[in-house]
């Protein structure tokens, strides 16, 4: 608990939630001027939807998801259980969402073999 | 006119009931204020506990839960309020008996973030002296009179009493940081940078919606941040 800031948190938050506002629309957009043809399958059509310049993007997307889920439920954990175990839960959310980290980077790279 | 109670006596009773008073609406005058009914129901009981002194809004000592909405007794018209009347201790905190509560931990939590000046050493040969714009800066932050109604209608310090500073502790803090002639400003901000001192606050403004004296303690825990933003 000690370890855990208050303002840096407040920041990162609102950082994140400013990208992925700008993000998320910019992401409906591309998705709607990738063409989709009856001929091309699905991961020839992810990769000629990230574009290098997309993917950067994309990637900082997923990790600014990562640091608002991290400092949005880390609030709820702090308001509402009870303080005893209050280490305990933070250390299984960050678990979780190492895991999911993890999960969506193999993703990744089974989409985009030759790529990444 | 019906007045409901809510009651409670450590010594005998395992949970708070209420009990319901009627007073003549004939002892009632247009300027009547709730404390004066509550002087009238301890004539019927005088068993009925509630605090007050100055009795003009100016110790904070009758702060109550009135109709749902924390309030002074003594600057509450009883002609604004709607029948029937439902009194309950300030909530959040430990009652003592009917309306009295155990204000410690808010207290604490007052004396926790330093409530008084911190400056140079005293100079008899020289003022500490600040312009009319830097004393300005200070409305609406040292008018507080710890009543305890901003804090105790506010849920983050229902939940965390403990660890949460509270809108009036807060308030109380921003009133020194912002205080030209404080020189612990830094130390005061970096004390209150935890993620349960002042970051519980939502700003959800139930403590600007609950204080007698119209202050605006969330609009002060959000200057506290947007200095701590750009100081720290």
């Amino acid at each position: 608990m000690m370890k855990l800031s208050g303002l840096k948190a407040y920041i990162w938050q609102r950082i994140s939630a400013v990208y992925l506002l700008l993000f998320f629309p910019y992401l409906f957009w591309q998705i709607q001027n990738t063409p989709i043809t009856m001929s091309v399958e699905f991961s020839s059509w992810l990769q000629s939807l990230f574009t290098p310049w997309f993917s950067a993007l994309s990637f900082m997307a997923l990790v600014l998801i990562m640091t608002h889920a991290w400092v949005g439920l880390r609030d709820v954990i702090i308001d509402y259980l009870p303080k005893e175990r209050v280490n305990f839960w933070l250390n299984l959310y960050g678990l979780f969402l190492i895991v999911v980290c993890i999960d969506l980077l193999t993703l990744i790279i089974w989409i985009f073999p030759t790529t990444s | 006119m019906k007045l409901t109670i809510s009651r409670y006596n450590p010594e005998k009773d395992k949970v708070p009931y209420d009990e319901t008073f009627e007073i003549d609406d004939a002892l009632i005058k247009h300027d009547t204020m709730l404390l004066d009914v509550l002087h009238l129901v301890r004539e019927q009981d005088p068993s009925v506990g509630f605090r007050f002194s100055c009795q003009e809004g100016v110790c904070g000592s009758d702060g109550m839960n009135v109709n749902g909405k924390n309030h002074l007794s003594c600057i509450t018209p009883i002609s604004t309020l709607s029948q029937p009347i439902i009194i309950k201790p300030l909530p959040g905190l430990p009652i003592i008996k009917d309306l009295i509560i155990d204000m410690s931990l808010f207290y604490q939590q007052y004396q926790d973030v330093d409530p008084f000046l911190q400056t140079e050493p005293l100079d008899h040969e020289k003022e500490h002296l600040q312009s009319p714009e830097e004393r300005a800066k200070l409305d609406g932050s040292y008018e507080c009179i710890l009543c305890g109604c901003c804090s105790t209608s506010c849920p983050s310090f229902w939940w965390n009493p403990d660890q949460f500073a509270g809108p009036a502790a807060l308030l109380a803090a921003s009133r020194f940081i912002i205080d030209s002639r404080d020189i612990k400003h830094i130390d005061r901000l970096k004390d209150l940078d935890s993620p349960t001192k002042t970051f519980r606050c939502r700003h959800i403004q139930n403590c600007t919606d609950a204080c007698p004296k119209g202050l605006n303690p969330s609009r002060a825990i959000q200057e506290l941040k947007s200095i701590m933003l750009k100081d720290l």
